[in-house]
């Protein structure tokens, strides 16, 4: 909080410097001024706004477990187990596909309902199928859940997204505790038995997994447009999935995961509109002040 | 003068005046694609005349909304589409492009004594972009229109908002190239059209308002063009800029937006500031006071304007030291404009003051961005803004400096008309008409004042009773302002149609527009104006005869007759 305050302050100051140039007269043939100054607003504007941007991290995710660790390797080739309880590994689930993985538990009361009912109105409203572009991992971190429960929750959710082939792309595991903390390491998801409660203490995230199995993206939050999810999975597809359009439109508009956040993206563009705009004016009053200059060395040869 | 008077010939305008830009060349063809800078300003000048009218109408509606609690003409829908269409017509239609488009391209060429534009087809061109743009934003009618406000503040205009959102939107972005081309373009030509001769301080206040005003018009609408591209991708490829639940950040939309805006606000102020200045001298027939002060106080304006932005944003949780200084460099501005305004008074001051029409009008400005200017001080304070957010007493304030500038525009409108037209208006009328704009102005207004400090939100459809006392005062201020330019729309008609033939000179001004004949022929000048200072009045005289002044080498003691 202090630590913002400050780079707040120190980003903020540059104005005052930018004004006290702007109310000194100067010789207006000379428009050189302008052109430092009009550069000092963008650079001004640009910290400033960049300044607000850093400062809105939300307070609830410092402390809710965790850490993102774009592009680390999720081990693959760990024991788990599938509905059936049939042992298994994540390599051999997603089948050389990018794959959503997301870490709950099946006795969940709160959180990860909403988490996967999200999911499921994502999936609703895409076009594409779990099973044929990508696979969905969703892995119990609690050692004491059985198959039949994960098997119980495959059947719930399948039957509410209305289509039986989904069956073979969401997948619902189990696994003992070595694997498990394995896992969860390696994706930087830390939670915590909750004696009180009797619940687990723990976050909600959707990772999305490059088909080689290194992390791509963190996606925030319940519930991702489709949008969102399907440009994700293309991203992590490493070309592999999706259309041109998809990747030329990726090639504009990339997401910035660090921050999980269009907004930074935003901010480029308009630095990029900014800095093309003063150049040209630049350039353009640079050539229009040397043309005055020597019609008036002209003139002045003229007149003696 | 020894003068023969001839039937049908004003002495001082001998047959010469018969062939002008209006009588050149006829027919819709040879106004449509006209290069002309003076037509073009008399195009844009209806248009923009017509989009004020339109804007008025919705003006009118959400006023006679208000007039009771609860629904009185219409559904809450579209009332907010009413204010709607009136904020976003007013701003980017009609004020922005007002005095620099429509009077700007027309007085501004013979102003500086050159022939056109420095690109004729360009200026032609932003015309039509300003058309193109102003019918997309009014198409909008038909595609459910547009209930965000002006702001079209994100994500409600992303996600929620009606469908009218993209055509609006891609209108105000055709409207920003039109705005950055005329400003490109009065650069260029203020930099290599001067007649020989005519230094930067001997140019007209009115152009180095002009001048400020490209700048900020360049260097600020890219901006918004852009702001408005990324809010169009958000909302038709879902990509999330600014809305939280895609990714986005919703601030930055403001940051973006009021980064364009504020400056805005001196684009619309900063030109009329300069018709101003031309006015307060002509009609006070005095040297104008303060040249360089009035000129270098444009400039600061122009660069001041871009770092206050945030000054509109004390309450989307920008930390309270940023908030200061936006506050504290909010007030400097104050100085500049201080400074145009005492001078301004200077001039008048032991002037003999003319109080025709555009003095009228001229003076009313100062009346209003005086209130305007000072209850400015009020939001620029973070600790009242806080609780003067949102208020009706910011829709005053802003109307107080903004449609304020309308009143310049009105002045410039009646200063330029005969020279533009020809012919002369009705004056008694056109102070009357001006009377009831001022009058219904401040009615309108000034309750609005009171209604905000006591706590009645805008934009809002419904109000306590306690209100409407307030709001009914204020409508009928609206329909005393509706009367006032519905009487100025008739005698200007009229004017063309049975006004008296303009002299050359009816004001007395001493810039170049007032040199050469009324209207003005196509090359603008008969002969080359020679320069000398715009604002010496020493050598204009009243001539009973012309109906006008004439230019006249001051006979050795004799004082200058008063008009
Ligand atoms: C001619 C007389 C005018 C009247 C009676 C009038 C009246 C109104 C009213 C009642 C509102 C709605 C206020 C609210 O609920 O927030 C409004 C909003 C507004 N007016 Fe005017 N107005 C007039 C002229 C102008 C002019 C000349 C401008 C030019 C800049 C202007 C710009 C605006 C803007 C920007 C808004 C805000 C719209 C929004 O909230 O989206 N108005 N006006
Ligand atoms: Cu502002």
């Amino acid at each position: 909080m202090a630590r913002d305050k400050g780079l707040k302050a120190q980003r903020a100051r540059r104005p005052l410097a930018a004004t006290s140039l702007a109310a000194k007269p100067g010789i207006p043939r000379a428009l050189c001024p302008f052109i430092p100054l009009s550069l000092a607003m963008l650079l001004t504007f640009a910290g400033s706004v960049q300044a607000q941007i850093a400062d809105r991290v939300p307070r609830e995710l410092e402390n809710v477990g965790i850490e993102q660790k774009l592009d680390a390797q999720a081990p693959l080739d760990l024991e788990f187990f599938d509905e059936n309880g049939r042992p298994t590994t994540l390599r051999k689930l997603m089948d050389g596909k990018p794959a959503i993985l997301t870490l709950n538990y099946y006795g969940c009361p709160t959180l990860c309902g909403e988490q996967l009912n999200g999911l499921l109105r994502t999936l609703k409203d895409m076009s594409w199928r779990p099973g044929t572009k990508f696979h969905i991992l969703t892995v119990s971190f609690d050692p004491l859940e059985t198959a039949t429960l994960a098997s119980a929750k495959k059947d719930a959710y399948l039957g509410e997204l209305g289509d039986p082939s989904a069956a073979a792309g969401w997948h619902f595991l189990t696994g003992r505790k070595p694997s498990i903390e394995a896992l969860t390491q390696a994706v930087g998801f830390t939670y915590k038995w909750n004696a009180d409660q009797m619940q687990w203490a723990h976050s909600a995230a959707t990772i999305i997994l490059t088909p080689g199995g290194r992390i791509s993206r963190y996606l925030g939050g319940l519930y991702n447009d489709a949008s969102t999810m399907r440009l994700s999975l293309v991203e992590a597809s490493e070309g592999r999935i999706g259309t041109l359009y998809d990747s030329l439109f990726l090639w504009c508009f990339h997401y910035d995961p660090d921050r999980n956040s269009y907004a930074p993206v935003a901010m480029n563009i308009m630095r990029l509109g900014g800095g093309v705009t003063v150049a040209a004016i630049a350039l353009g009053l640079l050539s229009l002040w040397l043309f005055e200059m020597r019609r008036r060395r002209m003139a002045a040869a003229l007149a003696g | 003068m020894a003068s023969i008077s001839v039937p049908g010939a004003i002495a001082g305008q001998p047959a010469r005046s018969k062939a002008n830009y209006l009588n050149a060349s006829s027919g819709f063809l040879s106004w449509a694609f006209t290069l002309d800078h003076k037509r073009i300003g008399v195009m844009y000048l209806v248009g923009i005349f017509t989009a004020f009218l339109l804007g008025g109408l919705f003006a009118l509606l959400v006023r006679t909304e208000l007039l009771t609690p609860g629904p009185t003409i219409t559904t809450h829908d579209w009332y907010n589409r009413f204010f709607t269409l009136h904020g976003a017509i007013m701003v980017f239609i009609v004020i922005i492009p007002g005095i620099p488009a429509a009077l700007g391209n027309f007085a501004l060429p013979i102003m500086i004594g050159a022939k056109d534009v420095a690109f004729p087809r360009l200026n032609l061109a932003s015309f039509y972009m300003w058309v193109i743009g102003t019918l997309f934003a009014i198409s909008t009618l038909a595609f459910g229109a547009v209930d965000t406000g002006w702001t079209f503040y994100t994500p409600y205009s992303t996600k929620y908002a009606f469908n009218g959102m993209i055509p609006v939107v891609a209108g105000a972005f055709i409207l920003g190239f039109s705005s950055i081309f005329t400003g490109l373009n009065f650069i260029v030509t203020i930099h290599k059209l001067r007649a020989p001769g005519m230094g930067w301080f001997g140019l007209p206040l009115f152009l180095w308002s002009l001048y400020a005003t490209a700048l900020v018009q360049i260097l600020a609408t890219p901006v918004l063009g852009i702001t408005l591209l990324l809010l169009l991708v958000e909302r038709t490829l879902g990509v999330g800029f600014f809305n939280p639940e895609l990714g986005g950040d919703p601030v930055l939309f403001q940051h973006f937006f009021w980064f364009y805006s504020h400056p805005a606000v001196y684009i619309m102020i900063l030109p009329a500031m300069g018709v101003m200045s031309e006015l307060i001298s002509v009609f006070s027939h005095k040297h104008i006071f303060g040249y360089k002060f009035i000129a270098f106080s444009s400039v600061a304006i122009a660069l001041l304007g871009f770092l206050v932005w945030g000054h509109h944003m004390f309450v989307s949780g920008q930390s309270n030291l940023v908030g200061m200084i936006f506050s504290a460099i909010t007030f400097t501005i104050a100085v500049p404009s201080a400074i145009k305004v005492f001078n301004w008074l200077a001039t008048m001051y032991k002037g003999s003051i003319s109080l025709n029409s555009p003095m009228l009008y001229a003076l009313s400005f100062m009346w209003i961005f005086g209130i305007g200017g000072l209850t400015g001080l009020f939001l620029g304070t973070m600790a009242t803004d806080v609780h003067l957010h949102d208020t009706y007493f910011v829709v005053a304030h802003f109307h107080y400096v903004m449609a304020g500038t309308i009143f310049v525009l009105f002045g410039g409108i009646h200063y330029w008309w005969p020279k533009m037209t020809g012919k002369m208006f009705n004056e008694p009328l056109a102070r009357l008409s001006c009377l009831l704009l001022f009058v219904g102005f401040n009615v309108t207004f000034f309750t609005q004042f009171m209604m905000g400090s006591h706590g009645m939100p805008r934009r809002y459809y419904n109000y306590p009773a306690q209100f409407q006392m307030y709001h009914q005062i204020s409508s009928a201020g609206s329909y005393i302002m509706g009367l006032g330019v519905i009487l100025m729309v008739g005698y200007l008609l009229h004017s063309l149609a049975r006004g008296r033939k303009a002299p050359d000179n009816p004001w007395g001004g001493a810039t170049f527009e007032w040199r050469t004949s009324s209207p003005p022929p196509v090359e603008n000048f008969h002969e080359q104006p020679v320069v000398d200072d715009l604002y010496d009045y020493e050598k204009l005289f009243w001539d009973e005869q012309a109906g006008g002044y004439v230019r006249r080498e001051v006979p050795d003691g004799a004082a200058r007759p008063a008009h």
